[in-house]
């Protein structure tokens, strides 16, 4: 639930307003609020060998009827669900991830990461950028993501993902992605990280027939005071 | 300070399942992982 900020009401009462969600999501009202909700649940696998997490997390943006009742429940469902294998074949050295998700809800528009009504101020958005999965609204994306650790501390890293984005433009965007990266430690306080991706975009912005192709690189080090002990 | 090849401690799945990829050089070396 987010509510508050400059301009809009807070404090307790405020606050049971936007908990009441009555009242409160009309423009000029000054008890704007934004509300989620949902749930997440994971199972974990244990076997000797081959130890498997399965996860599931799920919200609803809106809210609408339950099964066409008056009883009122989350709607317009975002889902982030995925396998995790965090080792392989009995090896810790190695893990990998595949992961789907998708905040697309029959050609309704975007739901997520959008709050018309306070301006976008609840929008889950920081200086442009999404403070929710990095595909953005509308969207879906499935990934498969491997990491090899060649020490405890430093590990290589391969992505795969394809995104699809249904309100880019008319025709839906499709990305897909590569790239290959490697976190490592050059003294027990210097972090250094680089990666190198390829992505492919189709009907780039939603415009049908339109292509990108685009290489990137990055270079990061980060320095950690003291230990950590 | 751990070495590849060495395989000093038992990996135990719980570590695994929380590992921080972010984790500082100390606490991500606490984890073991048999390296064979």
């Amino acid at each position: 639930m987010m509510y508050g900020g400059h301009g809009h009401a807070s404090g307790i009462g405020a606050w049971w307003d936007a908990f009441k969600g009555l009242e409160t999501n009309d423009p000029g009202e000054e008890g704007l609020v934004n509300q989620v909700a949902g749930f997440d649940v994971a199972l974990t696998l244990p076997f000797r060998f081959q130890p498997i997490q399965a996860y599931l997390e799920m919200a609803g943006e809106d809210e609408a009827g339950l099964l066409g009742s008056s009883t009122p429940a989350p709607s317009k469902f975002a889902y982030v669900a995925g396998v995790f294998l965090p080792s392989l074949f009995g090896n810790a050295a190695y893990d990998l991830r595949v992961e789907w998700a998708r905040n697309h809800w029959r050609g309704n528009g975007p739901a997520w990461y959008v709050h018309g009504t306070s301006g976008g101020g609840y929008a889950h958005f920081y200086r442009g950028r999404v403070l929710g999965h990095p595909m953005g609204t509308d969207a879906q994306d499935l990934s498969v993501q491997g990491h090899w650790f060649l020490l405890p501390s430093t590990y290589l890293e391969l992505t795969l993902a394809r995104t699809d984005r249904f309100s880019a433009g008319p025709s839906k965007e499709r990305t897909d992605r590569g790239s290959a990266g490697i976190v490592g430690w050059l003294s027990e306080n210097v972090r250094a990280e680089g990666d190198f991706a390829l992505e492919k975009v189709r009907n780039a912005e939603g415009l049908p027939g339109s292509t990108a192709e685009d290489a990137s690189f990055r270079v990061a080090f980060s320095y950690q005071l003291g230990s950590g002990k | 300070m751990k070495s590849v090849g060495v395989c000093q401690a038992k990996t135990h799945l719980s570590e695994l399942l929380d590992f921080d990829r972010d984790a500082s050089y100390d606490e991500a070396s606490r984890v073991a992982r048999c390296f064979t």
